[in-house]
């Protein structure tokens, strides 16, 4: 047993030169790796604190912010009322999706996990949605023909949930032990009240899982908002006003007294945009780690 | 429990199977029903659209009333200077992304098992997942950042000798897939580790052990356990890979190209949306367009499906 403990901790190989170069190589690349990953970030990150006309005629990488420490670009972001009304659409799609989703995952994946004689027939309802689609176009169409485009709805209800999602949560609901449904139902609990507060919380690992990739899709979505609200300005959410400020960003210089802080707005905003969901990921991660490899697939 | 035929056993004999599940069941399939009305609506029904494809479709006259024009759709698809390229770059990206992106996170496991630290392992695979959850918009704009005219990546090619331009507005062949698949492994590859990293761990350390006293090497270990052992998940998720090759990450593109490189960025899910939303639109052709994608998916599905049902007795469906 100690020397397995040993082994994990890498003791059992005899030190020599090469096994030693081996081991400054991997950490080398790993240490490149990191350097990939949080580069582009911290490059933003300093940028948004720079001096905006020296940052404009800036090359390659910024290290640490150019010219004095500057808060311009954020003064900007957070006077602008539309990327107010953005993070607020935002948080809206996100809840609004974690409900919705929840609901229907909850509902669909307690009814696929009872011993019923349809159930491999809607197992199957749900799984020809994976292999096929009619597509953006036809989908767009169902979504007009609702009167949803133009409203909240459209980015709250057509994505709020797929079959992946419901295959999940029944393989979670299949896991909890089946004498404390019985016990419960013995007592005259009805499926509701078995569904919600005796199943589900017992449930509650993989539920996560589906909570927290729901809630990711959501605040990092942009296309359908592109197609369903694409006139509504106030019902854009955050990502849609990054994409539109950082592709509009020089309009600014047509003016004939250009403040240079308005250039720090598409740094500034790409920071707001991903910070939440950056001091978000550790708690995500934890989840994650512990649910998805539970339920994902179905042997 | 409290149902009839439980309570009265011999009664089963009398009732039908099916009717004594809804009797028992009913209730649940009633709790079925938002389930089955949201699928219906949102899934099912755009898949009747289809037939949008094979008609003239105006609004006003409605997907019954439409003309009806069997396969011209079709042939003006293929006929269209646009589309055949589409298609080529879709499957070039589509390669791309099930050879290099898909060998990254697998690489990026093999390494951080090998490091010695455990707290170091655990710091590189969490900074390696975080791109994961940056969005799509804000990886595009970074891309943008970085390889446009004065972008920190550009400058590092500058250095090395190549000329200095705005790498996004290149056309020549296989710079944009390049880019396209760099930054897809920039966003996968952590979170495509994970399942790996986690299969190393659970391989039995007697193993190893045992090639140790008869004198492996790290990497002959690496080569002979530590990859034989994952080789089944790696079989499994690379089957899984090629089904879902021709579904995701295309929307990335929208924000990435520009008119000067639709030669080589252009796609069929970025020319499905551009006949449907762009300035010229023709929602049949552009259906067309989103079915023959769709057929494609969804034979690459079942194919790799299949496989992995063969191959590893695991499978999506």
């Amino acid at each position: 047993m100690k020397s397995k403990v040993k082994y994990r901790e890498g003791m059992v190989d005899k030190p020599t030169p090469l096994g030693a170069a081996a081991d400054v190589l991997i950490v080398l690349f790993t240490v490149i790796c990191i350097f990939i990953c949080v580069i582009p970030v911290w490059h933003t990150f300093m940028s948004s604190f720079s001096d905006g006309l020296i940052l404009m005629s800036h090359e390659g990488v910024v290290w640490k912010w150019i010219g004095r420490f500057n808060l311009g670009g954020y003064k900007y972001l957070f006077a602008d009322s539309s990327i107010i009304r953005g993070y607020a659409n935002t948080l809206i799609y996100v809840l609004g999706n974690i409900a919705c989703g929840l609901v229907v995952n909850v509902l669909g994946g307690y009814v696929l996990s009872r011993p019923t004689k349809l159930k491999g027939f809607l197992t199957m309802f749900l799984m020809l949605t994976m292999m096929f689609s009619g597509g953006i176009v036809p989908t767009y169409m169902v979504v007009r023909a609702l009167g949803m485009t133009g409203t909240v709805w459209s980015l709250i209800v057509p994505g709020c949930t797929n079959a992946m999602f419901i295959i999940l949560m029944m393989n979670a609901f299949r896991m909890v032990p089946e004498s404390t449904v019985e016990a419960a139902h013995l007592d005259g609990a009805g499926h509701i009240t078995v569904m919600f507060r005796i199943m589900l919380p017992q449930a509650m690992g993989i539920g996560m899982v589906t909570i927290i990739n729901t809630a990711i899709i959501a605040w990092n979505a942009w296309f359908e908002a592109s197609i369903y609200v694409t006139g509504q300005r106030e019902l854009w959410p955050l990502q849609l006003w990054v994409k539109q400020i950082v592709a509009n960003n020089q309009e600014f210089l047509n003016y004939t007294n250009p403040d240079y802080d308005r250039y720090l707005i598409q740094y500034a905003v790409i920071i707001g945009a991903t910070m939440p969901i950056l001091i978000a990921m550790p708690f995500f991660q934890k989840r994650l780690q512990k649910g998805s490899l539970a339920g994902a697939i179905k042997e | 429990m409290t149902s009839a035929a439980n309570v009265y056993p011999h009664m089963k004999v009398h009732l039908h199977p099916w009717r004594e599940d809804f009797r028992k069941n009913g209730i649940l399939y009633l709790l079925f029903l938002p389930v089955a009305v949201f699928f219906i609506v949102f899934h099912y029904i755009p898949m009747v659209g289809i037939f949008m494809a094979f008609e003239d479709y105006s609004y006003v006259e409605g997907l019954l009333g439409s003309k009806w024009l069997g396969l011209q759709n079709f042939i003006e698809l293929f006929e269209g200077d646009m589309f055949l390229p589409a298609l080529r770059n879709t499957f070039i990206m589509s390669l791309f992304k099930i050879t290099f992106a898909f060998i990254a996170p697998v690489l990026l496991a093999l390494v951080v098992s090998q490091l010695r630290s455990k707290r170091y392992s655990r710091v590189v695979q969490t900074i390696t997942y975080m791109p994961y959850f940056v969005s799509t918009v804000v990886v595009c704009s970074l891309a943008k950042e970085f390889l446009g005219y004065s972008g920190g990546i550009t400058r590092l090619l500058c250095a090395l000798g190549l000329e200095q331009q705005n790498w996004l507005a290149n056309n020549r062949p296989p710079i944009f897939w390049v880019i396209w698949c760099l930054i897809e492994i920039w966003r996968g590859a952590g979170q495509g580790s994970i399942i790996y990293i986690a299969a190393i761990a659970g391989i039995n350390g007697d193993l190893h052990e045992a090639a140790v006293i008869d004198g492996a090497n790290r990497w002959q270990r690496v080569w002979k356990i530590t990859f034989p052992c994952i080789l089944p998940i790696v079989v499994m998720m690379f089957t899984l890979q090629v089904g879902l090759a021709f579904r995701m990450g295309y929307d990335s593109i929208l924000l990435l190209y520009m008119p000067s490189t639709y030669d080589v960025a252009d796609c069929l899910h970025t020319y499905t949306y551009r006949m449907a939303f762009g300035t010229t639109t023709n929602y049949s052709l552009s259906t067309a367009s989103g079915l023959f994608q769709s057929v494609i998916a969804t034979t690459l599905l079942i194919v790799s499906n299949t496989l992995n049902r063969k191959a590893s007795s695991l499978s999506l469906f």
